[in-house]
């Protein structure tokens, strides 16, 4: 275990020809977003796969991804100044860090993926307490205020703040989850939104997911800035995951077979679960296969203590997360509103029918510019601003890890 | 009172005329008489009303579209010839039992102006609100088309404006810049002229007259007997919304 | 490059971005060449007289018109001297009356994306 008194922070170099050459490639990942948040603004959304029966798509998705990944790289952080594990102190400040530009990219997804952007300002003047999106709006702007103080706590080596700051960072993300499962669950109108369920098997999901991509990012960033790193900090992070993971799978598990027990839900859950195609392939193979089973069996099995597997792990959380946010944003638009109950219903207006929801160009382009900025920005951060531990050069360097 | 009669009041109506004030028996026609007494011009919304409709399920045609039409220009519903993106204030719309496919009963569905809207409720900007009368209006001007509403509405009322719509039919109604929700609103720009609803005057003119509108808190009003003779019901009344759009017939 | 160069590149291309609108203006044929003030046609009807002062109404007839659209559409008060449509019963063009100002002000009000203003 590493002492605490020897940690000092440092920023990477970032001079070779590799950094920039990654920089510049996200950069115009980014610029793709930018272009397409544009063309969404300027020409409508009707470029988009959303329709009126779809309203909200891939960038709501996304947003709802970026904020988990966030929640659970806050809580991560606070590991450390909160409840004293020491040794995961070296990655604290890049955890911090993460939560805040994750949480810069959830806001721009839902930002740009408003009608009007431009009028940014008009929710902060009509404050609606009912509204979750009001709400939310006040959640996340603290939640990224405290994730930033706290950053500073850490730089200004203020112990007594930072442990503060990450108990009310703790407490906040956990607020800042709800919410945002809330969003959803407070819908009466559609039978899959309508959960109780969904706020706490939100945060359950984000922290599975944010520590998922913790594991990759703390790997990559200190392979590639050759940094020594104690692969006992991944071991246990691993062992966390597989628990986060197990609380996931044990909410869906719960929410799904509550739902398939009422008679009047035997439709849509055989919908969702076997005749939705494309849905039912993300719901078994995305959300249960990657985010889930596979994942899990692998941590729990002997491969479970090999970094390569944990890698392999790790990426498939992170796309089966992606995939459990797709199953909880799309299906209950796809799926008719029940005006009549016993009715068959016909209209102009699609009414009765399933809708389709196909991915637009546009919409990839724009999640994948955000994703690319976050990153970015995280590059840039870390070249700035001392965010990662020295590690003596004389310390074993065949413990990194050969991935 | 004859059909010509009617028509001709409706026609004087229409012209702001308050020579008829009071000679009202026909559904919805007493609305004239309540207005005139209720709102100038520089006066505002005033909570004695309770703007409300009944659509009898019964007298509405299958093949008839006055209604819709009807709206589409009054309030320059735009058709963009695209049915993803198409906006629609009321729709017509068929219905059978499960286990009488043959049976069939045709109606118009619209934003129901719900005591509760949930689209109000979610609204982060209070760009959707209820006015005094209890009409569910979008203030477009500060909507900020998020589609929070379209998801919680529970009744597919609301359309988003996906592209630019350019031309008028009706220059007195503004169109919508895109990026922003639209519904029905009851043509809230006749009500407080003291007219109907566009849908409910084509309705009596060209259609069935299957529609009644009217002040839902004056017991006296032709909606109010009529709710009280027939008992009509609402769509989906277990989600608790208390609409102020009722159904005869389903 | 070194980290310090690299930053002050950084910082250069941000102010730069952020400073396109002023540059935008400073380049602009309107800036340089000084142009008078617009040209407006007001009706000539003698003893004709707007709804306000017409001073006011010069440096306030923006605020005139959201504050009667926010009665109009949330309080249901319709004050039609105060409304966008009683503007052009005098000022019929908005070519000559509206737009020349608007433009030569460089403000881009709205209200005619959906208002129709003949």
């Amino acid at each position: 275990m590493m002492e605490k008194r020897n940690l000092f922070f440092t920023a990477i170099e970032g001079t070779s020809k590799g950094f920039w050459m990654f920089a510049g490639f996200l950069f115009l990942l980014a610029l793709g977003g930018a272009w397409a948040s544009f063309m969404m603004e300027h020409e409508g959304h009707y470029i988009t796969g959303m329709t009126n029966q779809i309203p909200w798509g891939l960038p709501i998705v996304m947003a709802v991804y970026f904020i988990g990944l966030s929640a659970g790289s806050l809580v991560l952080s606070a590991l450390s100044s909160v409840f004293g594990m020491t040794e995961f102190k070296p990655f604290s400040r890049i955890a911090a860090l993460l939560a805040v530009v994750l949480i810069v990219g959830a806001l721009l997804s839902i930002i740009l993926d408003w009608g009007r952007p431009e009028r940014l300002f008009i929710p902060f003047f009509h404050f609606q307490p009912r509204s979750m999106f009001s709400l939310n709006g006040v959640l996340y702007s603290v939640y990224m205020g405290i994730g930033i103080v706290y950053l500073w706590a850490m730089f200004a080596e203020k112990k007594k703040l930072e442990k503060l700051l990450g108990i009310s960072a703790v407490f906040w993300a956990v607020l800042v989850h709800s919410g945002t499962g809330a969003i959803f669950g407070f819908v009466g109108a559609r039978e899959l939104y309508h959960s109780p369920l969904l706020p706490p098997s939100f945060i359950a999901a984000a922290l599975s997911s944010g520590t998922a991509l913790m594991i990759l990012v703390l790997l990559a960033t200190f392979r590639y800035s050759e940094r020594y790193l104690d692969m006992k900090i991944v071991l246990k992070l691993a062992r966390y995951l597989a628990g986060f993971i197990m609380i996931v799978t044990y909410f869906l598990f719960v929410e799904n077979i509550t739902r398939s027990y009422i008679p009047k839900n035997y439709e849509l859950q055989h919908f969702l679960l076997f005749d939705g195609g494309k849905i039912s392939l993300i719901f078994w193979l995305g959300m249960v296969g990657l985010g889930n089973i596979f994942p899990l069996l692998l941590l729990l099995s002997p491969a479970g203590k090999s970094v390569k597997w944990i890698i392999v792990a790790c990426v498939m959380v992170v796309i089966g997360v992606l995939a459990e946010r797709y199953i909880i944003v799309i299906p209950g638009q796809v799926l008719p509103l029940e005006l009549f109950p016993g009715y068959n219903i016909t209209s102009s207006f699609q009414d009765g029918l399933l809708a389709n929801y196909c991915v637009s160009t546009a919409e990839i382009l724009f999640s994948v510019g955000i994703g690319a900025l976050v990153l970015l920005i995280y590059l840039f951060a870390i070249k700035f601003f001392e965010m990662l531990p020295v590690t003596k050069e004389e310390e074993n360097r065949e413990t990194l890890p050969e991935a | 009172m004859t059909e010509i009669n009617r028509r001709s009041f409706l026609k004087e109506g229409l012209k702001g005329s308050a020579l008829l004030v009071g000679t009202a028996i026909a559904p919805g026609i007493t609305l004239f008489t309540q207005k005139a007494e209720a709102r100038a011009n520089d006066s505002s919304a005033s909570d004695k009303n309770r703007w409300g409709m009944v659509i009898d399920t019964n007298l509405c045609k299958e093949d008839c579209t006055a209604c819709t039409s009807a709206c589409r220009k009054e309030n320059n519903v735009p058709l963009f010839g695209d049915e993803k993106i198409d906006a629609h204030w009321i729709r017509k719309a068929t219905i059978s039992p499960k286990n009488a496919p043959e049976k069939k009963i045709s109606l118009p569905l619209l934003c129901n102006h719900c005591e509760h809207p949930p689209c109000q409720h979610v609204c982060p900007t209070a760009a959707t609100f209820t006015r005094k009368d209890g009409i569910v209006l979008v203030d477009k001007h500060r909507c900020i088309g998020c589609r929070y509403c379209m998801i919680a509405c529970p009744y597919k009322a609301r359309s988003f404006v996906f592209k630019k719509t350019r031309d008028w039919t009706n220059p007195k109604v503004p169109i919508r810049s895109k990026g922003v929700v639209e519904k029905c609103n009851f043509c809230v720009h006749l009500i407080d002229d003291g007219q109907l609803p566009a849908c409910v005057t084509a309705c009596d003119r060209e259609g069935e007259k299957a529609m009644i509108f009217g002040n839902l808190n004056d017991p006296n009003s032709d909606i109010s007997k009529y709710i009280k003779e027939h008992a009509p019901k609402r769509i989906r009344e277990d989600l608790g919304l208390e609409p102020k759009v009722y159904y005869r017939g389903i | 490059m070194n980290t310090k160069s690299g930053s002050i590149a950084i910082l250069a291309i941000v102010l730069a971005l952020l400073a396109t609108p002023l540059l935008y203006t400073f380049g602009s044929s309107a800036f340089s060449e000084k142009k008078a003030g617009p040209n407006l046609v007001i009706p000539a009807e003698a003893g004709s007289k707007c709804v306000e002062e017409t001073a006011y109404m010069r440096a306030n007839h923006m605020i005139v018109l959201k504050n009667s659209r926010d009665e109009a559409v949330r309080e249901g008060v319709r004050k039609i001297s105060h409304s966008l449509h009683n503007c052009s019963s005098c000022h019929t063009s908005r070519e000559e009356f509206c737009d020349r100002c608007h433009e030569y002000v460089g403000a881009n009000p709205e209200c005619f994306d959906c208002h129709y203003y003949k």
